[in-house]
């Protein structure tokens, strides 16, 4: 039994270190961190990374040549935009018209609080809503009911 | 305070506040909807042309960037790859002639991810351009360029700036629309 035991432990305890066996190479790590927030301009909806057209496997060439090269992210990422515009970022900038997409969830949610208050203050000032629940049925009233 | 003078009246203003935001969501949306989500715009257009020294495609020596100084040019990618560069051919070859006939602007083509036997053979196929091309293999000018398919046309004014691209084959009322922004007649 406690040979079983050990073995479990072991086994348990084995993929622990795998992160640090298995550890990627910290410059491929960062093409891959670049990679991941630059859009395809031939496919559009995928990052370079996961895309397979000639024109995302060059800029994934591109960011790993300028990683080498010892550019920081920002400056590999602002290469890119120069070249394809705002587009080519999957997380469009706050500031210009791309403040627009970040703003429309707040916006609808700050509208969508303020007609729940002004709902709710209506039915507050209206008090007790009318009809059945002034006489709520008693059990009495329940028991009849039942067939 | 004029809550307590007039507790009816704000609701009512909320309520515009919230009808217009409800009314505005869609408009935004319809609006959307009519725009051609695969077009992109060009980062490049009011900026000066990147500056490029490429081979040729089919003689020796290099397309080089420097040598279009002082004119306006039309620089085309194209590709054999490509099924719309078909329908800009002739246009191309009529807008070529014409460059070398008047010499008041220059032609360029740009072959793109191409294979250069291929290039050559769709070339003899379908008629050889009155201008040179330089061979861009790799793709890595049209990245300069923010190329993302193909054909497309780069026209830079005599001062160097790009005033227009155009993605998709060229027609006569592009031209018509293009031309006249770098100081050529249509």
């Amino acid at each position: 039994m406690r040979h079983v035991l050990i073995l479990i432990a072991l086994l348990l305890a084995a993929p622990l270190d795998a992160g640090a066996l298995v550890g990627e190479d910290p410059q491929e790590a960062r093409v891959r961190e670049v990679a991941t927030q630059l859009r395809c301009p031939v496919c559009q909806s995928e990052n370079i990374l996961d895309s397979h057209s000639g024109t995302a496997r060059e800029m994934l060439d591109l960011v790993r040549e300028q990683t080498a090269e010892g550019r920081s992210n920002a400056e590999i990422m602002s290469f890119f935009q120069t070249r394809y515009g705002d587009y080519v970022l999957l997380s469009p900038p706050a500031s210009g018209p791309g403040f627009v997409i970040w703003w429309i969830p707040a916006l609808l949610a700050v509208g969508g609080a303020g007609l729940g208050l002004v709902l709710v203050r209506r039915l507050k000032r209206r008090g007790p809503a009318a009809g059945p629940l002034r006489n709520p049925l008693s059990v009495r009233d329940l028991e009849e009911m039942e067939p | 305070m004029t809550d307590t003078v007039h507790p009816a009246k704000r609701p009512i203003r909320w309520k515009y506040f919230l009808g217009a935001l409800m009314l505005a969501l869609p408009v935004l949306l319809a609006v959307g909807l009519t725009r051609d989500p695969g077009k992109l715009p060009s980062a490049l257009e009011g900026r000066s042309m990147p500056s490029f020294e490429i081979p040729y495609l089919a003689q020796e020596g290099t397309l080089d960037s420097a040598a279009f100084k002082g004119k306006p040019l039309v620089l085309n990618f194209w590709a054999s790859w490509c099924v719309s560069c078909r329908h800009e051919h002739d246009e191309l070859i009529r807008l070529g002639l014409r460059s070398a006939a008047q010499g008041d602007f220059r032609v360029a083509g740009v072959n793109y991810r191409d294979d250069p036997d291929r290039a050559q053979g769709y070339l003899a196929r379908e008629g050889a351009f009155p201008y040179p091309s330089g061979y861009d293999g790799k793709g890595r000018l049209g990245i300069d360029f923010g190329v993302y398919g193909m054909p497309e046309t780069f026209f830079v004014d005599a001062g160097g700036t790009v005033q227009m691209r155009h993605a998709g084959p060229l027609t006569d009322a592009v031209l018509a629309r293009a031309l006249p922004k770098i100081g050529v007649t249509p």
